[in-house]
């Protein structure tokens, strides 16, 4: 309840402003209507037009115009992105959307709300199908024709599961190492010429109940992070705090930082990555996803790093925290409350590689197919 | 989108007026608008209410506004030429001027707070929002955002009492 003379207060910083006057709310009201007109023209026609609201001249800087023409004149041009992941690719402009940066935790509350549990659980008969696209990189100390030989290459990977509506059914995975690879250290060639073996394996198909392809890998046991069974969840706390916790234990970051060498390193660098195991494994219900989502907004000094284009072009807001030597990023798409992917950054020039370098990108995405084998459409 | 700005464009315009100018206020008001427009997709009712999220649309614009005038005053004096540092042209400077003392020293005084302060107090006392909302719209813990209104309103006291005792 605000007090009178905080009430008071309150009126008095008031008094010492102008109001808009009503010249200015009129002008700034057409001007915007017609500006929302000629979006909704553009998007309905599908061509660009550019116009221009003449009425308004206004005193100051032309930027108002600037920015009406910017969001009406969509560009084509292409940018041509360069980093370790594919090296040089082109991948389509972004949309001329204007730049929206939000807190870390405005991100995540909306990812968590934004979840989609309406079409979460996967109807009797059918399949949860789940796709990771990955490069993950490859350090190689010591060739057979010269042991002080040191590689790194990213090499790409991709696997595709089939998980049954009832988890004791069969489960199918097929994996498939591309060949494509992208060398950080050194050169395919000189990798050869070192009498490194690059053949890769063929692509592979597994099938099992319950998803055993491994011992520890059984889909209707104990189950964990990376492979969440329905046994294993129902024990998940419920609340953010709980699941921060959690996270927290069973990444070992509370334990004396047995994993991370920097004394300085963020010990929740190493629940994040926790997290996104559980996130990419596609196996997290979306009410667990949505908890996950808020522990990650208590991380420690969580941040947003930037809106980028994951693997396979899709859009999402990167949050990341860094463990002294790397910065690991989850990639969320709050409209949607998807998880999209991950990625790890070198943050220092070590080992050949510079700061800045993508060592590991991967994209995810999951949906519900009729039968194992099938792929989605798009 | 008119609905919305008729209901919000005044108290916005009041806050960006006091945080840069009156002019530069008018620019702020409708590109924090056409943002909203373009954003609209991922407005949540549920999650913020339109004033929180039509003010953390206007502090991003605002902190490009204050990065852009920051790089123009750097390009000005790398090619040699003089700038004039002058605090932004704003009201509360007008305020300072003033010839009626009280407002003088409100604004003298609103000036002397802590800028973490200030700027809680003109988010409530300018945009009307409430503390909430702030938390809202800055990513401010809430109870932060209470104790700072306090403490800003309570330095600021003194004057209005002055004031009415003239």
């Amino acid at each position: 309840m605000t007090e009178r003379w905080e009430q008071e207060v309150d009126r008095a910083v008031r008094g010492l402003v102008a109001e808009m006057d009503d010249d200015a709310r009129a002008r700034g009201r057409t001007t915007l209507m017609e500006a929302i007109r000629t979006d909704e023209n553009r998007t309905s026609s599908g061509v660009a037009e550019v116009v221009v609201p003449l009425a308004h001249r206004h005193r100051s800087s032309g930027r108002w115009l600037a920015a009406a023409a910017a969001v009406v004149a969509l560009s084509a041009a292409v940018v041509v992105v360069t980093d370790a992941v594919g090296g040089e690719r082109r991948v389509p402009n972004p949309p001329a959307q204007v730049e929206q940066i939000e807190t870390a935790d405005q991100v995540l509350q909306r990812a968590a709300s934004n979840v989609d549990t309406g079409g979460e659980v996967v109807p009797d008969g059918k399949y949860l199908y789940v796709k990771q696209r990955a490069w993950w990189s490859r350090y190689v100390s010591g060739a057979p024709k010269d042991p002080d030989a040191f590689f790194v290459y990213l090499d790409e990977l991709r696997i595709e599961s089939w998980v049954p509506a009832d988890r004791t059914q069969t489960w199918r995975r097929e994996s498939e190492n591309t060949g494509e690879r992208q060398w950080l250290v050194g050169t395919e060639q000189e990798a050869r010429a070192a009498g490194l073996n690059l053949d890769v394996e063929p692509p592979s198909t597994q099938q099992a109940r319950c998803g055993k392809f491994r011992e520890d890998a059984d889909g209707c046991g104990a189950g964990g992070w990376y492979r969440p069974t329905e046994r294993w969840v129902a024990g998940l706390p419920e609340d953010p705090k709980g699941m921060l916790e959690r996270l927290r234990e069973d990444s070992g970051a509370t334990k004396p930082r047995p994993k991370l060498k920097d004394p300085n390193a963020n010990p929740d660098a190493l629940a994040l990555q926790t997290a996104a195991e559980g996130l990419h494994s596609g196996l997290l219900p979306a009410k667990v996803r949505s908890t996950v989502y808020q522990a990650i907004a208590l991380m420690k000094d969580i941040e947003i790093t930037e809106k980028v284009a994951n693997l396979d072009g899709r859009k999402g807001t990167a949050l990341g925290l860094d463990d002294g030597r790397n910065r690991f990023d989850v990639i969320v798409d709050y409209d949607t409350g998807e998880f999209i992917g991950e990625r790890e950054v070198q943050l220092k020039d070590s080992e050949g590689i510079k700061a800045g370098t993508v060592k590991t990108y991967t994209s995810f995405v999951s949906t519900t197919v009729d039968e194992p084998g099938q792929r989605p459409e798009n | 989108m008119a609905a919305l700005y008729d209901a919000h464009a005044g108290e916005l315009h009041r806050y960006l007026a006091a945080r840069t100018s009156v002019e530069a206020a008018e620019d702020l008001v409708a590109e924090t608008f056409l943002q909203a427009w373009q954003a609209r997709a991922s407005y949540r009712p549920e999650r913020a209410s339109a004033r929180s999220w039509l003010i953390g649309i206007a502090l991003n614009m605002l902190r490009r506004h204050f990065r852009n005038e920051a790089r123009t005053t750097n390009a000005i004096a790398r090619e040699g030429g003089r700038v004039q540092h002058a605090e932004a042209p704003d009201v509360m400077a007008t305020a300072r001027a003033d010839a009626e003392s009280r407002t003088r020293d409100l604004a003298r005084a609103l000036a002397g707070l802590r800028a973490e302060e200030r700027d809680v107090l003109l988010l409530v006392a300018l945009a009307e929002l409430t503390p909430s909302e702030v938390a809202a719209a800055t990513g401010i813990n809430v109870t932060t955002v209470r104790t700072r209104l306090h403490r800003a309103r309570s330095a600021l006291r003194v004057h209005i009492e002055e004031g009415t005792h003239d």
